[in-house]
């Protein structure tokens, strides 16, 4: 059964980065649902390993997600603009949207971002928390994939999206673990 | 929460700096002149629709209308856009709105790290202001008395000045940010509000010299009178309002100090075996870090040199400049200076780090891409330690004893 996500910009980048999205919310049967703000924001990533990017990076393409029907967008309307004024008071809008569609939607929300995961806390005690690694690490699993493999995709992530996990994350030694790997 | 007051003051503080009026937020919010009037007194709260929708209308952040703590960074009403040949007013009038939120976003970053930054020795002088009221006092004298007090309380003796952006921004309290924005034809902005304090916008485009001299000037305008701020032109007739005056002599004083330059010129001349020639005029600019023609134009004003060595070497030069700092020109071979001044960018990453502020503001303090700004945050604390092993730093933990 499809599972909904809401998923926040900073975890749709780090997905993007490994160059499985599609393959990653397949297996774990994800539909992610984002607020138009993401789709405004200018995404773009690096260079992966060896590879010559500009230095401004190239822009994220999200078509292939929505073509492949597990990325829509979902405006803020009714009862999810009041939990956005709630938010907006601390949070900047675009993390303050995510919040308030995830909370109104009854849906978990991805984000590796700290701050707004301690607001969304304090705001929704409910509101379930995933993050990029939560959704990594059974992925590659549920891919089959070597351990070399899984550790192209943690170097992809890295490289081209600068990601490193938060010093919370239950699994950011088992990412720093497939980076080490991957040198 | 805010409160209606304090949100109705925002505002209507916003509404104000965008240039509408009351009537024309009003109607473009489909309310009555008279609510839009009681929204703004506090006596009527926003629906969280209209909140939005006058966010949108103001081109400002919700987040920013209603966070706890606000920077209105009002500037000191004496400040007035001058006409400038070549340069737009309302470009200009558009750079000077882009420093003042940078200006904010600056004291922003402060007011949530808790930092309540008393002012510095510089700062705290208000004996130069005294040269703008009293009568009979030379400004250029003035304008070397108080280079001579700064390069004192600075520790700076009389040699060269280097380090200058570090040097005022610590020691004077400058806030000082190299923008694109500035049209080639402007070397320097200065403003100031009680807010905010003294900051400077200087052309990034000009060579490294000249962007050393357009500081030095702004820092004496500060010091002179920084209510009314400056703008400073890359090029044109020399300014003689007794504040421009003070300046461009603070400038030349502060960078090339008359004792410093002579004990130079005398070394240089014993080395030589008595010859001085235009090289070394050359390598004495190179060493203080200064425009050619400055440089030449001290040691004929410090009789060290025969009058004209500069026209004479202008004369040969096409086509013919003016008197003034020269202009702004691309592609000049150095790295353009960096945008925003170090301080600002670590109390971005450290109020991060602290978890007082998001990714995407961090992004917008940055005013960068998410992946960039991961970068400068990661780079600051990213450390090798050799033999492959990298270490995350906790920058903004304190190392002080306990007391």
């Amino acid at each position: 059964m499809v599972t909904r996500l809401v998923i926040d910009t900073c975890c749709l980048l780090n997905l993007l980065a490994s160059r499985l999205a599609v393959e990653i919310t397949s297996v774990l049967d994800l539909e992610l649902v984002a607020t138009p703000h993401v789709r405004r924001e200018a995404l773009s990533l690096r260079g992966g390993f060896g590879e010559k990017v500009e230095k401004s990076g190239t822009p994220a393409d999200l078509s292939q997600l929505e073509a492949a029907g597990r990325l829509r967008f979902e405006p803020l309307e009714g009862p999810a603009i009041e939990s956005f004024v709630r938010c907006i008071e601390h949070l900047h809008e675009v993390d303050a949207a995510a919040v308030a569609l995830a909370a109104t939607l009854g849906l978990a929300l991805a984000t590796d971002d700290t701050r707004q995961r301690n607001v969304a806390r304090r705001l929704f005690p409910e509101l379930e928390l995933r993050s990029t690694l939560s959704l990594l690490r059974p992925a590659l699993a549920g891919l089959g994939l070597s351990r070399e493999q899984s550790c192209a995709v943690a170097r992809d992530v890295r490289t081209r999206a600068n990601f490193l996990p938060p010093k919370w994350d239950p699994d950011r030694e088992w990412f720093l673990e497939l980076l080490a790997g991957a040198l | 929460m805010i409160s209606s007051t304090a949100l109705g003051g925002r505002i209507a503080s916003t509404r104000k700096r965008s240039g509408l009026t009351q009537a024309e937020l009003a109607r473009r919010l489909e309310l009555s002149r008279t609510t839009l009037v009681a929204v703004e007194k506090g006596e009527r709260r926003m629906s969280d629709g209209e909140l939005i929708r006058c966010a949108e209308i103001l081109a400002v952040s919700l987040h920013e209308l209603l966070r706890p703590g606000w920077v209105e960074g009002a500037i000191a009403p004496r400040f007035r856009l001058p006409r400038l040949e070549e340069v737009d007013r309302g470009e200009l009038q558009g750079v000077v709105e882009v420093l003042r939120q940078l200006a904010c976003k600056l004291v922003t970053l402060e007011q949530l790290l808790d930092i309540r930054r008393p002012p510095s020795q510089i700062e705290a002088i208000g004996t130069f202001h005294a040269f703008g009221t009293a009568a009979g006092l030379d400004p250029r004298l003035a304008a070397e008395s108080a280079a001579q007090m700064v390069r004192a309380h600075l520790g700076l003796g009389d040699g060269p000045a280097v380090a200058l952006d570090e040097l005022f921004e610590v020691e004077a309290g400058l806030k000082i940010f190299y923008l694109e924005e500035l049209p080639p034809s402007v070397a320097g902005l200065l403003i100031w509000g009680s807010e905010i304090g003294a900051n400077v916008a200087i052309q990034p485009r000009l060579p490294r010299e000249l962007r050393r001299w357009a500081l030095a000037h702004e820092l004496g305008r500060c010091l002179f009178d920084p209510e009314a701020g400056d703008v400073l032109p890359a090029r044109g007739r020399e300014r003689k309002q007794t504040a421009d005056v003070f300046a461009a002599s603070f400038a030349k004083a502060f960078l090339l100090p008359g004792p410093g330059v002579s004990r130079q010129f005398a070394d240089r001349c014993r080395s030589n075996v008595g010859r001085f020639t235009v090289a070394d005029v050359v390598r004495m600019a190179g060493l203080f870090e200064v425009p050619l023609r400055e440089m030449a134009l001290r040691l004929e004003e410090l009789g060290l040199v025969a009058r004209g060595i500069y026209e004479g070497l202008a004369a040969r030069a096409a086509p013919a400049k003016t008197a003034g700092m020269g202009e702004a020109k691309a592609g000049s071979g150095e790295p353009p200076p960096p945008r925003l001044p170090a301080r600002y960018v670590a109390l971005a990453c450290d109020a991060f780090e602290l978890e007082l502020i998001s990714e995407r503001e961090l992004v917008d303090y940055l005013e960068t891409d998410r992946v960039s700004a991961r970068g400068v945050y990661q780079t600051r604390r990213l450390r090798d330690l050799g033999e492959g092993v990298e270490v995350e730093l906790e920058l903004a933990r304190s190392v002080l004893r306990a007391a």
